[in-house]
C-alpha cells in the first residue's frame, strides 16, 4: 500500500527521469452508518527520540530547552509556522505572572530587554518573540518541526505511550520516544492517548470564551497617555479598559469584550485585546472557524469605526491580527493530582512545586450576560505552588503535561493558566521528562524537589 | 474504537455530571522495521456536499466563490487560520497578472480600491484582504472550515474521488463531495488520490526557491521614493532592486535573493521580499522547518543591520513575518492537457481558455550558486490561454486543479504561477464543478468556452 510514500516511477517518464512520479492512493472504503473505514497502514517512523514535546507554546519551548540541556535527544512539534503558541501565533504581546520566575522565562526576558523593540518583556514585541525563541531552541539542539499536527498516540501493552502520528507537508509520520510532553494546551495528545480529563465550569460546562488579539499602528502614546488609554511604558491600568470601551461605544458598537485593552508594545505599535466569543469549544474546528471570521470582522469594523472617530484615532491602522484565535480553555488531563480551589484559597505548598502562581482566579465572563469583562467568581486564592505530580498523567505512562492541560479544577486553571506559568511548568516537566528518559524509568519515580 | 468520540463518562464523575470525559484511546500499534502499522479506524462523516474545495488561497477562494454562485453547496477546507493563502498567511503584498482579467479578480481588486487600507490593490493590506475574502465567501453562501489539513483521499470503484479524510481541532474526519478542487497548492489532494505528477526542472529536479516575507514600519515613503528604493515612475527597471541590495550590501550581509524588493503598501506600511532559500523540497516539513527558522533568521538580520545603519532606516521595524514562507513549486499534476513552453512561445490560443496569461517566464534561481535573481531561461513567452482541459485531472474522475498545481511543464508554470491567474483558473474549475455536480457528470463532460 504506502499510501503517502511517493515512488519515482521511471517507467512514466522515460526522458525525464527526475519529473514523472506516481502517487499511490487506494480505496476499498465501506459506508457504515455515517462512519467511514479507514483500513490499517503503514506509516513511516522518521525520529526516535528521547523526549517528544507536542506543542511549542510558553509551555513545550520551556520543556524541550529545558531537555535538551539536561542531554536528552528532544524534538519540539508545532502545528503553526514558529515557535510560541499565544506569544506568537496568538499576538497575546503580554506576559502575565512571570515577574518572579526564574530559570527559563527570567532568560527569555532579559534575552528580550537587550532590544529596544518594545519598552519591556512584559509587553513584549511578538517578531522578536518569535526569532528568540527560534535561537534559543537552536542553541539548546532541540530539534524543530514546524507545521505540523499531531494526529493519533499508541501505547504499548503496558499502557506506556510509545508511538505518536503526526501530519503535514511530509504526508503521515510516525515517532517514537520515551518520554512524551504534552503542550498542545487542549491537550490533544493526552486525550489521543486515551486520559481521561475535565472540562469547563463544574455546573455549566462552559468554558472560557476565545479572544482574537490584532497589533494596532498610527496611534501616538503621549496622545493615548493624556487621554487615559494606557499608562507610561505602555501598561495598563483599571481606568484605561472603561475609557476604551466607551470610545468604542461612541464608534458605535458595543464590544464583545466589555473590559477592551490596549497594551503599548513601543512608540507607535499598540496590541488590542477587543473581543470575546463566547461558548466556542476548543474541539471543534467548525465552531472555531465561525468565531475567527466573527472575531476578525469585529476587531476590523471596530478599528474603522474608531478611526472615523478621527482626533486621536485618526490614522489608526489594523496591521496583523493572530494566525490562530486565543484558546483559554481545553481539557484539564487527569493527573496525579489535581489542583483545586481549596488549594488556591489556603496557599497550599508543595514538596514536588514546579513554580509558584501568584496570579489571582481570572474567570473571562462564561457568556456576554456574565458581563462580558471577567472575574474571579468570589475565590480569594494566595500564592500556591503548583505540584510535579499535577504534571504527570493518571491514566497513560511516559506522558506528562505543561501549561494549562495539566491536572486541575476549573478555578485553579483560571488562575495558573496564564504565560508566566506555563513556563515554569515546561521547564520542570523536560527537566523530569528527560531524566525519567535517560534513567529509562517513568517520571513519577523522578525524585523531584524544585 | 471511535477513537476521537469522546463519552461522557457518569462513573467519574460524583456530582459533577457534564465535566468529566473518557477519552477513547487508539488501540495499540506494532511495528515492522521503519514502518509503523496503525490499525484501521473509524471515521465520522462530517459532510456531504456538492463541491468540496482544498486549499483558501487564491484559486481556492475564487474556485468556492464560483462555485457557491453557481448553485453549487459548497466547502471550502483551509489549513491556516484565515483565507488568502500566499496572499495572506503569506503576506506576499503584490498581485501580479491580474490586471486584464475579468470576474472574480476584478472584484477583487474593486474592492480592495474602495478601502484606503493601501494605496493600490496591486500592493493590498493584507489584512483587508483576510477580511475581504471571508465576507466574499460568506456573501455566496460557501461553508468554511479553518485550521484544517486534507489528508488522504480515496476513489471509488470507478477511480472516481469520492471521499477525503482532514485532520483538525476536530479530530479525524471524512468529507464527500461530487466534485473536489484541488488548490491545496502543491498539488497535495491530487496526490492523496493517486494522480501522477511532475516536479521540479526537467534536468535536475530542483524546484524554485522558498521567500518569507515580512512587513515594516517606522519607514517614509516619500523617502523611499527619493532614494529610489522602490517601484516609481522615475525608476527604470530593477534599479531600485539593486539600490536596495546596496544597501543591504553597506548594512554587512549580501541578501540571499539578489533582488530584493519594497512594496509600498501604504504611507508608513511596506512589505519586504528579500531572500531565497534554495533547494528546499515543498513536500517536505522538516526542510520547510529549517527553511522558515533560516530565512526568519535573515530578514531579521537584513532589518537590524539596516536599521544600524540610521538614515531612512533608522526607526524601520518588522511588524509581522509571514506565518508560511511562499513556497512558489509543488507538484504539477497530470491534466488532459500539459501547457508547454511551446504553448507559450507561440501564444497558444485554446477553444476552452480558462483564462489568458500576460506574465512572462519567471524563473527564480533554483541555484543560489549560479545565481540569486531570476531570468527567463531563454523561453520568450507571448500572451497564452491556459485550457480548461489543463485544469481537468487525467488519472482521477470528478477532480480539477487549479493555481500552481495544474497539468504544465517547468517552464510553463513559472508563468502561470502568479496570483492573478490562480483565482481566474479557480472561478473557472469552481464553475465546472458545480456545473459537473448538478448534472451528475465528469468536469471534462461540461461543456465549456467559446463555440
Amino acid at each position: 500500500m504506502n499510501r503517502r510514500k511517493i515512488l519515482k516511477s521511471l517507467a512514466l517518464s522515460s526522458a525525464l527521469p527526475f519529473a514523472g512520479w506516481q502517487s499511490f492512493a487506494k480505496n476499498n472504503t465501506l459506508q457504515n452508518s455515517g462512519m467511514l473505514n479507514e483500513p490499517a497502514r503503514k506509516t513511516r517512523v522518521v525520529n526516535e527520540s528521547d523526549v517528544i514535546v507536542c506543542g511549542g507554546g510558553p509551555a513545550g519551548i520551556a520543556a524541550a530547552i529545558s531537555a535538551a540541556r539536561q542531554g536528552a535527544k528532544t524534538t519540539l512539534i508545532e502545528m503553526h509556522g514558529c515557535l510560541g503558541g499565544i506569544w506568537t501565533s496568538g499576538l497575546l504581546s503580554f506576559i502575565i505572572d512571570y515577574e518572579e520566575k526564574s530559570g527559563i522565562m527570567r532568560e527569555l526576558a532579559s534575552r528580550l530587554e537587550k532590544s529596544d523593540a518594545q519598552h519591556s518583556a512584559k509587553i513584549y514585541d511578538a517578531e522578536l518573540m518569535k526569532y528568540t525563541l527560534d535561537q534559543m531552541c537552536l542553541e539548546s539542539g532541540v530539534e524543530v518541526r514546524l507545521h505540523t499536527r499531531i494526529t493519533g498516540a499508541y501505547k504499548d501493552s503496558k499502557s506506556r505511550l510509545e508511538y505518536i502520528t503526526t501530519e503535514s507537508f511530509s504526508g503521515r509520520e510516525a515517532w517514537k520516544s520515551k518520554i512524551f510532553i504534552d503542550t498542545t494546551g487542549n491537550g490533544d495528545l493526552s486525550a489521543y492517548a486515551g486520559c481521561n480529563y475535565d472540562l469547563g465550569h463544574p455546573v455549566t460546562g462552559k468554558t472560557q470564551p476565545m479572544s482574537l488579539m490584532a497589533i494596532l499602528t498610527g496611534l501616538d502614546e503621549k496622545e493615548l497617555i493624556d487621554n487615559s488609554l494606557m499608562k507610561e511604558k505602555g501598561l495598563v491600568f483599571p481606568g484605561s479598559k472603561d475609557t476604551l470601551y466607551e470610545e468604542i461605544k461612541r464608534a458605535g458598537m458595543d464590544a464583545s469584550y466589555t473590559k477592551p485593552t490596549l497594551f503599548g508594545i513601543r512608540s507607535g505599535l499598540v496590541a488590542m485585546m477587543a473581543n470575546h466569543q463566547y461558548g466556542v469549544s476548543a474541539m471543534d474546528a467548525n465552531q472555531i472557524s465561525k468565531a475567527t471570521i466573527e472575531a476578525r470582522a469585529e476587531l476590523y469594523q471596530m478599528v474603522n469605526g474608531l478611526r472615523g472617530l478621527g482626533g486621536i484615532w485618526r490614522n489608526m491602522r489594523l496591521v496583523v491580527t493572530g494566525s490562530q484565535i486565543g484558546m483559554r480553555e481545553g481539557r484539564r488531563i487527569h493527573g496525579h493530582y489535581q489542583l483545586t480551589k481549596e488549594d488556591l484559597i489556603e496557599g497550599s505548598q508543595f514538596e514536588d512545586a514546579v513554580c509558584r502562581v501568584n496570579f489571582p482566579v481570572d474567570v473571562h465572563s462564561l457568556e456576554k450576560t456574565d458581563g462580558g469583562g471577567y472575574g474571579r467568581h468570589g475565590i480569594k486564592s494566595k500564592p500556591y505552588d503548583i505540584p510535579l505530580k499535577s504534571l504527570i498523567a493518571k491514566d497513560v505512562d511516559g506522558l506528562m503535561m505543561a501549561g494549562r492541560c495539566i491536572s486541575g479544577d476549573f478555578f485553579a486553571h483560571a488562575s495558573y493558566r496564564v504565560t508566566g506559568n506555563a513556563v515554569a511548568m515546561g521547564e520542570a516537566a523536560g527537566q523530569v521528562g528527560a531524566k525519567a528518559a535517560l534513567d529509562n524509568t517513568l517520571p513519577q519515580k523522578i525524585k523531584y524537589t524544585g | 474504537m471511535k477513537r476521537r468520540q469522546i463519552l461522557k463518562s457518569l462513573a467519574l464523575t460524583g456530582v459533577a455530571p457534564l465535566l468529566s470525559f473518557k477519552s477513547v484511546p487508539g488501540g495499540i500499534g506494532t511495528r515492522d522495521a521503519n514502518l509503523f502499522n496503525e490499525p484501521a479506524k473509524q471515521i465520522v462523516l462530517a459532510e456531504d456536499t456538492d463541491v468540496v474545495v482544498c486549499g483558501g488561497g487564491p484559486a481556492g477562494v475564487a474556485a468556492a466563490i464560483a462555485a457557491a454562485r453557481s448553485g453549487a453547496k459548497t466547502r471550502l477546507i483551509e489549513v491556516h487560520g484565515c483565507l488568502g493563502g500566499i496572499w495572506t498567511v503569506g503576506l506576499l503584498s503584490n498581485l501580479i497578472d491580474h490586471e486584464d482579467k475579468s470576474g472574480i479578480m476584478r472584484e477583487i481588486v474593486e474592492r480592495l480600491k474602495a478601502s484606503d487600507a493601501q494605496i493600490t490593490a496591486k500592493n493590498y493590506d493584507s489584512e483587508a484582504m483576510k477580511v475581504l475574502l471571508d465576507t466574499m465567501c460568506q456573501e455566496a453562501g460557501v461553508d468554511i472550515r479553518l485550521h484544517t489539513r486534507v489528508v488522504a483521499a480515496f476513489t471509488n470503484s470507478k477511480n472516481k474521488l469520492e471521499t477525503i479524510i482532514t485532520e483538525s481541532q476536530s479530530g479525524r474526519e471524512a468529507w464527500k463531495a461530487k466534485t473536489f478542487v484541488d488548490a491545496t497548492g502543491n498539488g497535495d489532494l491530487a496526490a492523496q488520490a493517486g494522480c501522477s505528477f511532475d516536479m521540479g526542472h526537467p534536468d535536475s529536479g530542483k524546484i524554485q526557491p522558498a521567500s518569507m516575507m515580512a512587513i515594516l514600519t517606522g519607514l517614509n515613503r516619500d523617502e523611499i521614493i527619493y532614494n529610489n528604493l522602490t517601484r516609481h515612475a522615475g525608476v527604470k527597471n530593477s534599479i531600485h532592486k539593486l539600490n536596495l541590495k546596496k544597501e543591504i550590501q553597506e548594512a554587512g550581509m549580501d541578501p540571499s535573493y539578489g533582488l530584493p524588493t519594497l512594496f509600498p503598501i501604504r504611507d508608513d506600511l511596506f512589505a519586504l521580499m528579500a531572500n531565497h532559500q534554495y533547494d528546499v523540497n515543498s513536500l517536505d516539513a522538516q526542510d520547510i522547518t529549517n527553511a522558515t527558522l533560516q530565512s526568519r533568521l535573515e530578514v531579521n538580520n537584513i532589518v537590524d543591520g539596516l536599521r544600524k545603519k540610521g538614515g531612512i532606516w533608522s526607526k524601520m521595524r518588522i511588524v509581522a513575518t509571514s506565518e508560511q514562507i511562499g513556497l512558489r513549486e509543488g507538484r504539477r499534476i497530470r491534466g488532459l492537457y500539459t501547457v508547454t513552453k511551446e504553448d507559450l512561445i507561440k501564444g497558444a490560443k485554446f477553444k476552452d481558455a480558462a483564462c489568458r496569461v500576460t506574465f512572462p517566464v519567471d524563473i527564480h534561481s533554483i541555484d543560489g550558486k549560479v545565481s540569486k535573481g531570476l531570468g527567463d531561461d531563454g523561453v520568450k513567452a507571448l500572451p497564452y490561454d491556459i485550457p480548461v482541459r489543463s485544469l481537468i485531472s487525467k488519472d482521477v474522475g470528478g477532480l480539477l486543479m487549479a493555481g500552481r498545481c495544474i497539468s504544465g511543464d517547468f517552464f510553463a508554470h513559472a508563468s502561470y504561477r502568479v496570483t492573478g491567474n490562480a483565482v481566474a483558473m479557480g472561478e473557472t474549475a469552481g464553475n465546472i464543478a458545480a456545473i459537473a455536480s448538478k448534472k451528475g457528470c465528469l468536469p471534462q463532460e461540461v461543456k465549456w468556452g467559446r463555440a
